[in-house]
């Protein structure tokens, strides 16, 4: 278990490494930079040259990154341009809110498609196999912004209502915090749901396929029984897949939507951040992300040499 | 054979029947479209559907129909070159690293996995922002896109198969590595890659869509249905739906029916599955 | 004071100041070279705001009189603002907290003012209130904005430096026909003085070169050269996003007389740039807000103005604009006024269009409320809630 877990972990942090030297470069080369944003702002050019030289703009790539990965070594993600704050303590706070609304719209996705899924597979072709697909792909295919702008559209104009503004803490009013959440999740987790059908479908169909279900099935043992116990189980590792690329893709991918909903979540930190050139936080977030990822990735890793052995020693 | 799978899936054969006469209408928009869509009629600003214009007019006096229809010849050509480059680039990179394997290998799984590390749409926005907004580079930033998960099933693929009788026996005749790669290892290939590659049409077609929601991509008044969902569409919607219900539903349906197509192919391609028919 | 630095943009709003002095504790004496008309307005701007002491940093420190303190914000999203206890009003200001939202996005700004949780918006164009006004359950106030996008052309480059082919572009537009699609359905043409400013402003009608000839247009174009037309470049911001209708509007117009006009929207920081070192052909930009009209000519137009990107030069024209900013008789200085329009719009030197018809909303238990033309101020010291 041990050298798998190691050889794991060397190549995560490789690609983290590769994620930050992508993301460190990558905003060099858009041109404008985050001093001439916040002077449209504040609308005083006095301090141009004085800002830029504070903010070590004047110095080389090379020796910038150096700088850079000193510091985050040590968790200094670096300043914000934009709200001078620590990036780190900006992502810290924004982190919760793409957490909870990731684990929502999962939740959501599971609570569809495990049923719908399961019930496809057992009636292969029947009226619920081909009513799931086309109800979840249905899901899938509107452009999810586009159900954000007629929900609250409508929302408001048949039942006075709306999202509360700016993130309530669930420690602060539970409910309106659900209240927040729930529309996006939903939006999300139907969509995912699509996806996640699909798979969980497939899996079982090919899990029911195996020799030792066809004889549980010849012991005589209920189907019912078959299908969610042993099938199901074995259909955990691409389950297990879709939860963890769900999350990575929930974590910073729903950016339209937090928009849309003013949550404050990592996706919409990174967009504002490229859109302020604000290379600290770009920076930053990025390597965040890469680095939650490759985490979720080897928790996921490690679960599957965890069920199934036999990946251990490939 | 054909006969047979249509009954077999007839949501799959519907849904190629729509996509095609999508394709038709988009690919000759200009034959098939009542106006110009440039051209802008100010005596008509926002004018509901009926009279001389079918589907209404946008906010400038332009038909909404026609720029529906150069619309989806816009986002559908994006979208379609953007698979077709992502997935030429996506197989060589495939073939390659699974054939060769070794350092080279190593090295480009680690860089697809770190493009997979970020979600697609925040590579896309890096990208746009880079490159800035223009209908090429938004073709460019989607093929980057699918690369990755492309090149990774490819991947899979060659390996699976470097081991088998037929490759071995080939490499043993004489044949060079070209001749393996392209008349043993590819055609094996090519089931997944369809598959792949029509999931990341669909996929393709709505992040269009989201960076022309965005501004993006291709750049108004050039018209494309994500652009066409943007801004006044949405700040008028309740005074005239009509500029932004045609083009969304013209772009749900197409990515509805690119879905079901894919999953009768994948249904179809599906070794293992296909145990069960016979 | 900071006015000195030659890389700020708007020191030319405060150059005839010779010096300032405080005489005592809350007044203070400033001696100008010669008498200027817009004083009092330009030092009402936010280019004018008292600053701190020079040791404290007021970028992180916020210190004023108004009637409301700063007391909580996250960049970009939400400011939360207390009433000031000692302000200098007595009873004043009524409300206890006022929360501003920034809602970049349109949807949720209407749904947040249907479902009550915001008690005003300001600043809406009309024909987006329109279903909110259509309600009925909501007072609104309609009126003309100052916040006028227009195309400013640099006659340092061909072939604008030729004043027919500017009068030719000019001549050839459809403004009305802007300014309400830009409103979404009722829109106001501005001369370079915005309708916003009253008295200052002039009626659209009497300006040369701005009611729509297309066949003249094109007859002039051919007289100065070009009766193949052009193709020509043209700069703007992306946000707000009324550049682009307008820009969109221009050249489907444009291509009516042969000329091609092909824009791309940048990103603010980029606008800056190209403003600063006046690398563009043609900008679409927004003038510096004031509620007087010096801003709006002198900054853009005066040869020797900080603020001018164009590179305009004209003797007649400084010396109008000159005149009138010494004119202290309002009367007076309208003619001026006006006449230095006039002069301007033969010139061409730069193409106004139209603005939408703006409208606030509010609840009606929202009292006392009265927007404000000048848009970057919303005066809330005299608003009460009747709730």
């Amino acid at each position: 278990m041990r050298p798998f877990l190691v050889r794991r972990l060397i190549l995560g942090l490789a690609a983290v490494l590769g994620l930050s030297v992508l993301a460190f470069g990558l905003i060099r080369i858009i041109p404008g930079d985050a001093v001439m944003a916040q002077l449209a702002e504040s609308g005083n050019v006095a301090d141009l040259t004085a800002a830029r030289a504070q903010l070590g703009l004047d110095r080389p790539f090379a020796v910038q990154y150096v700088a850079w990965l000193g510091g985050v070594v040590r968790g200094d993600l670096g300043t914000s341009f934009w709200s001078k704050r620590p990036v780190m303590q900006d992502l810290l706070a924004a982190l919760p809110v793409s957490v909870e609304l990731a684990v929502l719209a999962m939740v959501l996705s599971m609570l569809i498609s495990l049923p719908l899924g399961a019930a496809a597979a057992a009636r292969r072709g029947g009226a619920m196999d081909v009513g799931a697909r086309l109800l979840s792909f249905s899901g899938l295919s509107v452009p999810h912004f586009w159900i954000a702008t007629l929900v609250l559209l409508y929302g408001s104009i048949w039942f006075r209502w709306v999202p509360p503004l700016g993130y309530v803490s669930p420690r602060v009013s539970f409910g309106q915090n659900l209240e927040q959440f729930f529309i996006p999740a939903a939006i999300l987790g139907v969509h995912l749901s699509a996806r996640s059908l699909r798979l969980v479908r497939s899996s079982l169909l090919e899990a029911l396929q195996e020799d030792y279900i066809r004889t549980a099935w010849a012991k005589g043992l209920p189907g019912a029984r078959v299908l969610w116990g042993h099938a199901l189980r074995n259909a955990l590792i691409p389950i297990l897949t879709i939860l963890g690329s769900q999350f990575t893709y929930l974590l910073s991918g729903s950016v339209i939507l937090e928009d849309i909903f003013s949550l404050s979540g990592i996706g919409r930190y990174v967009v504002e951040a490229i859109t302020h050139r604000d290379y600290p936080a770009v920076q930053g977030a990025i390597l965040f992300t890469g680095l939650v990822v490759v985490g979720v990735n080897l928790v996921i890793d490690l679960t599957y040499a965890w069920i199934d052995p036999r990946i251990r020693y490939q | 054979m054909v006969g047979r799978w249509v009954r077999r899936h007839p949501v799959g054969a519907l849904s190629a029947l729509v996509l095609a006469g999508i394709l038709a209408a988009s690919a000759f928009a200009a034959l098939v479209s009542p106006h110009d869509p440039y051209a802008q009629d100010y005596d008509a600003l926002m004018r509901p559907p009926g009279g001389r214009y079918a589907l209404g007019t946008d906010y400038l006096g332009r038909d909404v129909l026609s720029r529906t229809l150069y619309g989806g010849r816009m986002s559908l050509f994006i979208s379609l070159a953007a698979i077709a480059a992502g997935t030429v680039a996506g197989t060589i990179i495939g073939l390659l690293s699974g054939f060769y394997g070794g350092w080279f290998d190593g090295i480009v799984q680690r860089v697809m996995d770190v493009m997979m590390a970020l979600p697609s749409i925040i590579l896309a926005l890096a990208l746009m922002a880079v490159l800035g907004p223009r209908t090429e580079n938004v073709i460019l930033a989607i093929a980057t896109i699918i690369v990755p998960s492309l090149s990774r099933i490819v991947r899979g693929t060659v390996l699976q198969l470097r081991e088998r009788q037929f490759v071995e026996a080939a490499t043993a005749l004489g044949a060079s590595d070209a001749r393996v790669l392209s008349r043993h290892v590819l055609p094996n290939t090519l089931a997944p890659i369809i598959v792949v590659a029509t999931n990341a049409l669909a996929g393709a077609i709505l992040i269009e869509a989201s960076l022309g929601f965005l501004g993006l991509g291709t750049q108004l008044p050039v018209p494309s249905w994500g652009n066409m969902l943007s801004e006044e569409a949405r700040r008028y919607f309740e005074q005239a739906p009509w500029m932004a219900l045609p083009p969304g539903i013209a772009l749900s349906l197409t990515v509805l029916a690119v879905n079901f197509l894919g999953d009768a192919l994948r249904d179809t391609m599906d070794p293992r599955l296909r145990r069960v028919h016979s | 004071m900071l006015a000195d630095d030659p890389e700020n943009i708007k020191r030319d709003l405060f150059s005839l100041i010779k010096s300032a002095e405080a005489v005592d504790r809350y007044t203070v004496r400033i001696t100008l070279s010669e008498p200027f008309a817009p004083l009092l307005d330009n030092l009402a701007t936010v280019f004018a705001s008292i600053v701190p002491r020079a040791d404290i940093d007021y970028k992180q420190v916020v210190i004023g009189t108004g009637p409301f303190v700063l007391d909580s914000f996250t960049r970009g999203t939400r400011y939360v603002y207390k009433r000031h206890p000692s302000y200098f009003e007595p009873g004043k200001p009524y409300l206890d907290e006022i929360d501003l939202h920034i809602l970049r996005d349109f949807a949720t700004r209407a749904a947040a003012l249907r479902a009550g949780r915001i008690d005003v918006v300001d600043l809406l164009p009309y024909g987006q209130a329109l279903p909110i006004i259509k309600e009925g359950t909501l007072v609104w106030e309609r009126y003309q904005g100052i916040f006028s996008v227009h195309l400013r052309l640099n006659v340092a480059k061909a072939p604008l430096d030729n004043e027919k082919v500017r009068q030719a572009l000019s001549l050839a537009l459809n403004r009305q026909a802007i300014a309400i699609a830009l409103g979404g359905g009722e829109g106001v043409v501005n001369g370079p003085v915005p309708n916003g400013l009253g008295r200052w402003a002039m009626d659209w009608r009497k300006l040369p070169f701005f009611t729509r000839d297309v066949a003249k247009a094109r007859q002039i174009l051919r007289e100065a050269g070009f009766p193949n037309g052009f193709t020509i470049d043209a700069v703007g911001g992306s946000s707000p996003d009324n550049r682009r209708v307008i820009l969109e509007a221009i050249k489907a117009q444009w291509a009516q007389i042969g000329v091609t006009l092909n824009f791309r929207l940048v990103d603010t920081a980029t606008v800056q740039r190209v403003r600063f070192q006046k690398d563009f052909v043609i900008l679409a930009d927004n003038f510096t807000l004031s509620s007087d009209p010096d801003s709006y000519l002198f900054l853009e137009y005066h040869s020797k103005s900080s603020g001018n990107v164009g590179s305009y030069a004209d003797q007649q024209v400084d010396r109008l604009l000159e005149a009138q900013r010494r004119e202290i008789d309002p009367a007076k200085r309208q003619a001026l006024v006006h006449q230095t329009q006039a002069l301007i719009a033969q010139k061409a030197w730069i193409i106004t269009t139209g603005d939408p018809i703006y409208v606030s909303l509010a609840w009606p238990y929202v009292k006392g409320f009265r927007h404000n033309n000048i848009n970057q101020y919303l005066p809330l010291k005299n608003v009460w809630l009747d709730k």
